[in-house]
Parts: C-alpha cells; sequence; structure tokens
C-alpha cells in the first residue's frame, strides 16, 4: 500500500556538498545516458487527458536530461504514471490527489506566467515547479511524482521501464532471482488469487 | 475431492501457529482441513520482484476490502481512531497459506526461562499487566528442539552468560555465510565488553529432503523463498502434511463463524468460499490460528446465545492485552571514501548474512535503582536490499523539503554506489496494558460486510525506557566500529508483524482464554495456536515459540483424539 510519508533523508552528506557535487559530475559530459535522445514526440494522452503533456513536461524537471544519470523520459516515467492511474487496484485517494494535483497546476500556469502550461518556456516550467513545491499542494504533487519516477528507475524493466536495466546499471543495483515473468507479474499474479480449487496434491504446494 | 462430511480437525489458518498442528495430526492419522483466507502462492509463484512483493497488495489484501481501524491517543490525550484505508498502514502480514511464514526473516530466538515467570522475577510495573505464564521453559524446551530439527534452523551455539538450557548441543544445520563486517561487529563488541553470537535462523544451510539450501538471494525477508530453504509452515510442515493423504487445503476461505451446539462445543465453521458463498464444514476439534488480531476478531465475531460476547469471551477477556514487541532500530553507515578498493568489494558482498545477536543485555541494572530489569535482545543486519525504500529516502531533505531535479540523482548516486548501511534491531517486551486490545468496529465492514478488528494500540513508557538503554550500547558498538551517520529510533509504534497475544493462556478462568494446553477454557473442541495465547512476549521475535506451542498442543491433541 502506498501512501505518501515525509521521512527525514539519511543521507549523510550535507545540501552543499551535492549541490557541489552536481558541478563536478556536470563536466562528465560522455556518460551513456546522454546519447539518448530526449522525447520531444508529444506523449499519447492517458488518465490525465490534456494534461497528459504536462504531467510529462513536469516530470522531465523533476528527473532531468542531464550529467547525473537517466532522465524521466528514458525510463519511461510517464508512460508508468498512466499505467499506476488506470490500475482499478492502485489507492483511489493517490489518484485522485495526482489528478487534482494536475488540474491546479495547471492553473498555477495561467495565474504565474498568464499562459496555460503549454505555452511556457522550459525555463518557466522549471521556476513553476520551483514555485509550486512551495506551496501544501504543489509539494504533495510534486513528490507524489517524484515517487512514481523512482519507481520507473528502480523496478523490473517487465513493466516497460527502466528500459534496458538502465536505472539499475546507473545505480549498481543487482534484482534478486528469479525475476518476474508475464504471468508473474502485477496485476496478472492477482489471477492466483482468485481461484477456488481444493488441493490435496503435494507436488502443487 | 469433495468435502468430507466431517473431519477430525479443522484448523483455521496455515501459517506459523498452524502448521505444526497440520502437520503432527496428519502424520497421527488425522483427516485434517485447512481454512485459509488468502491463495495458495506455490514456491514458483514467488519472485524477487520488488512491485509485487512490497509495493503493492498481493500477498495481503487490498485495505479496500479489508482494513483495520486503528485506535490511538494522541499528544491530547485523546484517542483517535483511523482506518489503515484511510492511513495506508497496513497490519496485515501475509494472506495465503503458509501465512506470514512465507515472508519471515526468519531471526529465531527462543525465549529463556525468565520470560515465562516475568511477575514472580521482577515484580509488578504500574499501569502494565504482567502475569506469569502457566507453564515452564523446561515445558517448552523439546518443542523449541523439534523446530530445530522438524522446521530447521541454522546456527552455531556458543556459550554466553544469558544462554537458555538445551537439550541439544547444536543446531542442526550449520550457520550461514557471512559478509566480512560480522567479524568487525565481533570485535568492536569484545573491546567493549560484549559477547556477539552467531544467529540462528529459520533458513536451511544445506538441503533437507526436497527443501533446497539458502542460495544467498539478497531478497530474504518481505519476499517468498525461491529454494524453499525458509522454514514456512508451508514448505516446512503442511507439505509434509499432504504427502499423508490426511490433509486438505481450502485457499480463499474466509471463516466468519464458529457455530456452537449449546454444550459448549463448536459443531461447524462457516466460510465464505472464493465465489462469496457460505459454506460450513464439521470437525470434532477446531483450531484457530488466524494470526492474533484476527484470532480474537472471529472469536469475538461467533456469538450466539451461549456466548452473547463472543465465543469463549463469557469472561470478556478475549481480545484483551494484546501485545507486540517493543524496541525500534538504528543504524550507521559505511563510507566507500573510508576503505580500500578491496575491503570496499567486501563490504558490498551481497546475499550472504551479517547473523550477529547480542544477548548480554537480556537483564540489565535500572541505571537509578540499580534493580535488575527485564532487558532484551540486539540482531545486527544490513539495511534491506530493497531499491524502492532506499530510492524514496532520497527525496527529502533534512529539513523535510523535497528534493529533486539533478540534486535529487547526484544524491541517489551517492547512496547507491558510495554508502552501506548497517542497522541493529532491539526487541524488548511489549508489556500488556489494559490499553491495547482488539475489538469489533461498529461501523467499517470488509467486503463480506462483516466488522473489522478495531485496535487499539498502547504501549508502556517503560518499554521504550529500555529500549533506550539498549540503543546506547548500539551506538557504541558502531562508533567502535568508526560507522558515520549513527543513530537509533526507539518508540512506541507496533510493529505490525509482531503481534501476539488477545487470548492469553492461564490457570484461572476468569483471567485468561485458554488453558495452559491453549484450550478454551469455556469451549471444549476450541484451540488456539498462534500468538493469541501468549501474556507476555519474551524479548525476541514470536516466531520460534509459536512454531513451538503449536508443536505442543498438537500433542495434547494427539491425546485427546488418539
Amino acid at each position: 500500500m502506498l501512501y505518501e510519508e515525509k521521512k527525514k533523508s539519511n543521507f549523510p552528506y550535507s545540501r552543499r556538498q551535492f549541490i557541489k557535487g552536481v558541478g563536478a559530475f556536470g563536466v562528465l559530459s560522455t556518460m551513456p545516458w546522454l546519447s539518448a535522445c530526449r522525447a520531444d514526440t508529444p506523449v499519447v494522452e492517458g488518465v490525465l487527458g490534456k494534461q497528459s503533456q504536462m504531467a510529462s513536461d513536469v516530470m522531465d524537471v523533476l528527473f532531468p536530461e542531464d550529467a547525473n544519470g537517466p532522465s524521466s523520459a528514458q525510463i519511461k516515467a510517464y508512460p508508468y504514471l498512466n499505467w499506476v492511474l488506470s490500475d482499478e487496484n492502485y489507492d483511489e485517494d493517490i489518484k485522485a490527489s495526482i489528478i487534482k494535483g494536475m488540474s491546479r497546476l495547471a492553473e498555477f500556469s495561467k495565474e504565474q506566467f498568464g499562459k496555460p502550461f503549454g505555452k511556457i518556456s522550459p525555463e518557466e516550467k522549471i521556476q513553476l515547479v520551483e514555485q509550486a513545491v512551495q506551496s501544501d499542494w504543489g509539494e504533495t504533487l510534486m513528490a507524489r511524482l517524484v515517487s512514481m519516477i523512482l519507481d520507473a528507475l528502480v523496478i523490473d524493466p517487465i513493466y516497460g521501464v527502466n528500459v534496458d536495466e538502465v536505472g539499475w546499471s546507473w545505480l549498481g543495483h543487482i534484482p534478486g532471482l528469479p525475476r518476474a515473468d508475464a504471468k508473474d507479474k502485477y496485476p496478472e499474479i492477482l489471477n492466483r488469487k482468485k481461484e477456488m480449487v481444493i488441493f490435496s496434491q503435494f507436488d502443487d504446494l | 475431492m469433495t468435502f468430507l462430511e466431517e473431519y477430525d480437525v479443522c484448523v483455521v489458518g496455515s501459517g506459523a501457529g498452524a502448521g505444526p498442528v497440520i502437520y503432527e495430526l496428519a502424520k497421527a492419522g488425522q483427516t485434517v482441513l485447512v481454512l485459509e483466507k488468502g491463495p495458495w502462492f506455490r514456491t514458483q509463484d514467488f519472485t524477487k520482484d520488488e512491485l509485487t512483493a512490497v509495493r503493492r497488495s498481493v500477498y495481503t489484501p487490498n485495505l479496500k476490502d479489508e482494513q483495520h481501524v486503528i485506535v490511538e491517543t494522541n499528544s491530547e490525550g485523546e484517542q483517535e481512531a483511523e482506518s489503515t484505508f484511510d492511513t495506508g498502514r497496513d497490519f496485515w502480514n501475509g494472506n495465503c497459506v503458509g501465512g506470514s511464514s512465507n515472508f519471515m526473516s526468519g531471526y529465531f530466538h527462543r525465549m529463556k526461562p525468565v520470560d515465562f515467570k516475568l511477575l514472580s522475577t521482577y515484580g509488578e510495573i504500574e499501569g502494565a499487566n504482567i502475569v506469569d505464564w502457566p507453564i515452564s521453559y523446561e515445558d517448552m524446551e523439546p518443542y523449541y528442539a523439534k523446530v530445530e530439527k522438524v522446521v530447521g534452523v541454522s546456527g552455531k551455539m556458543l556459550k554466553h552468560k544469558n544462554l537458555e538450557p538445551r537439550s541439544t548441543p547444536d543446531f542442526p544445520y550449520f550457520p550461514l555465510r557471512e559478509n566480512i563486517v560480522s567479524e568487525w561487529i565481533d570485535l568492536a563488541a569484545k573491546k567493549l565488553g560484549f559477547q556477539t553470537i552467531p544467529t540462528p535462523r529459520a533458513i536451511l544451510s544445506k538441503a533437507k529432503g526436497k527443501r533446497n539450501s539458502c542460495y544467498y538471494s539478497n531478497f530474504c525477508g518481505s519476499y517468498g523463498c525461491g529454494s524453499d530453504a525458509k522454514g514456512s509452515a508451508r514448505v516446512a510442515l503442511i507439505k509434509d502434511a499432504l504427502l499423508t493423504g490426511n490433509c486438505y487445503v481450502v485457499p480463499n476461505a474466509k471463516v466468519y463463524h464458529l457455530e456452537t451446539d449449546g454444550k459448549n462445543n463448536i459443531k461447524k465453521a462457516w466460510f465464505y468460499d472464493a465465489l462469496g458463498n457460505k459454506r460450513s464444514v464439521q470437525a470434532i476439534i477446531f483450531v484457530v490460528a488466524a494470526q492474533a488480531i484476527e484470532t480474537s476478531r472471529l472469536l469475538l465475531m461467533s456469538k450466539n446465545p451461549d456466548f452473547p460476547k463472543g465465543l469463549a469471551n463469557n469472561n470478556g477477556q478475549v481480545g484483551k492485552n494484546l501485545i507486540f514487541s517493543g524496541g525500534g532500530t538504528g543504524g550507521g553507515i559505511f563510507r566507500k571514501e573510508d576503505y580500500d578498493e578491496d575491503t570496499w568489494k567486501r563490504i558490498l558482498e551481497r546475499g550472504v548474512f551479517v547473523n550477529r545477536t547480542l544477548h548480554d543485555f537480556y537483564e540489565i541494572n535500572h541505571p537509578k535503582t540499580g534493580k535488575p530489569i527485564k532487558g532484551g535482545v540486539i540482531d545486527f543486519l544490513f539495511e534491506h536490499a530493497n531499491a524502492l525504500p532506499k530510492s524514496l529516502r532520497q527525496k527529502w531533505d533534512s529539513d523535510g523539503r523535497l528534493i529533486y531535479g539533478s540534486n535529487l540523482k547526484v544524491n541517489l548516486k551517492k547512496y547507491f554506489t558510495e554508502v552501506r548501511k548497517l542497522k541493529f534491531e532491539i526487541f524488548v517486551d511489549w508489556l500488556p496494558t489494559e490499553g491495547a486490545n482488539v475489538s469489533l468496529d461498529p461501523n467499517v465492514k470488509d467486503k463480506w460486510g462483516d466488522p473489522v478488528a478495531r485496535v487499539h494500540v498502547d504501549n508502556h513508557p517503560h518499554d521504550v525506557e529500555v529500549g533506550e538503554l539498549l540503543a546506547k550500547h548500539c551506538e557504541a558498538i558502531f562508533e567502535e566500529m568508526k560507522l558515520k551517520s549513527v543513530y537509533s529510533s526507539i518508540g512506541g509504534s507496533p510493529p505490525t508483524n509482531l503481534q501476539a497475544g488477545g487470548c492469553r493462556f492461564g490457570n484461572n478462568p476468569q483471567t485468561s482464554v485458554l488453558d495452559k494446553n491453549c484450550k478454551a477454557h469455556e469451549v471444549d473442541n476450541l484451540y488456539v495456536t498462534d500468538g493469541s495465547f501468549m501474556p507476555t512476549g519474551g524479548s525476541v521475535t514470536y516466531t520460534w515459540t509459536i512454531y513451538a506451542n503449536s508443536f505442543r498442543v498438537a500433542d495434547e491433541i494427539k491425546k485427546r483424539l488418539l
């Protein structure tokens, strides 16, 4: 079950140290993920309807293409978000919160820049996210989107994310075995829960 | 197969409390029907897919369908009730054949003789409902030994000052492989005057029958085992029970009522099948082992004119004295920059275990009074290999502000590649109090329309005090090991996977639900064999004791049936 809970970071480095780190990583521009093309083509409209492109763009701001590792577009974070929002088993409150939050963000763009989100520049999109996280609604929305991005970064590529294990490779994460196949992944495995059979054959256990 | 008209034994639940009863009675030639609320996952169904195992309700019910209502006292002293569906705070621990034993980490510790006589050893503590057990450690010891052999416990016996008496010289399975840091813990502890021991685990270090040995997957706790090395009730006990031909398991069978015959005997267990149809089954003996909260709930739901307050509850004791496990956790980090390349690689070695435990503080002296008080046990382990929790923790800074963008990516990269966290877990008694109990919620229903359990959570301040005393020793060991960012977190929040009590056993029918053999005082053919029977919990994880007690009760039931 998912729910957003603010937790103190256990990260042992100071804010200053990792900002400095960005600069250090910034010169390493030959990382393999930089060779990947950014997804400039419009996204397919999903549960969020006309706000689908906005969601994808915001996720690009939250996990950008840079010298530090794979981007939101590379790990297919937006398609993952759309899949989660379509999942009838997923927490309805969280889904509703994201959908409502995106509508609020669309309004916020007009308030801040006098233009719909689709008409503001990339720099203005970054500013909009910066301003949104100063509010409770904006921070909640962005935190949820970041959670979706992190899911897409590290869960199994069988879900269409973490493409070519780029997230695992980047973080040095080695998954456990056995990995899921098409019949064992979520939500297919839930079908097992609907079986009603009385078993007495030990080979089945 | 078709239903028999009547079984010798009907068992509700199939986890650690149920497994030994199922195993023993089926092997003794009794017909055993197991009604398990959850589905029947096989070993091949368990993968190491993090989304399935820990991020979605697959091994547990969807909280939309089945929830709990948790009642806690806030800082103003007012009681607040919240549905777990609203909060996402899940109190389920594995609803499937084998129950939560499929997903345990298998840290196995016996309770010690003093745990069976807590009241007479240390006296009363104001606000706590402490009692001695009606049996002694000596009564339980043969069954602890039996679990080592039948379920399979690996470890190495080392003498230490708080070692409990053993009838066998050593564990039947040698210890699991260890990381280099295990030696460092030993050295640091020794320097401080403490003695660490290898942690016994309910994980096979060599094959046992058709069960394979541990393959060091690196994803153990919260996951089903891919080799059957982990001693779940499903693979260690129920599988052998099925081999007898006397055991029948019905998955997706949610028992909602135990019907009595007007003569203090249960006649039928009523359950919903997978299609929601109401069905019933008859048996001579009924055993309930649905995990503590749900066991109390089922008895409270089983009302009739003979038991207007719920089955076996004419004395009003069902659901009382719910306990969890007190204590907390803490940790410290190894940083890549502090080690040479070879040493760092050894620290990162995946799959192998830390497996170190301290029993030195099972009894300690109170720092103010100087009097001996009950302490607890400390286990050492690495942070779980799950990638998602490690990732998610990087999105907040130390001031609680959201981190995103390139800063988040730098944060992630450093944590995953330049840090490894070592943790400790402290287990102390969760003292039973009047405030911790289970009742039926008057408003919230599950998907079948039955009232959900209303769980009142209450912890005694003594638990936190003891936990904090032990945490200081843990932090000292980590400081000695030169770990960085050492911290501890002790509190009164219940670990939802360590629940017991609610149907405590005892010799007095007015103050306990079960007799010393875990038969209900008020019902002649009802036994309860999960952790519900425990009036106090000891300062260890419960599973070994639950397994052992279920073997003990099985012997009592056999005496009656055979």
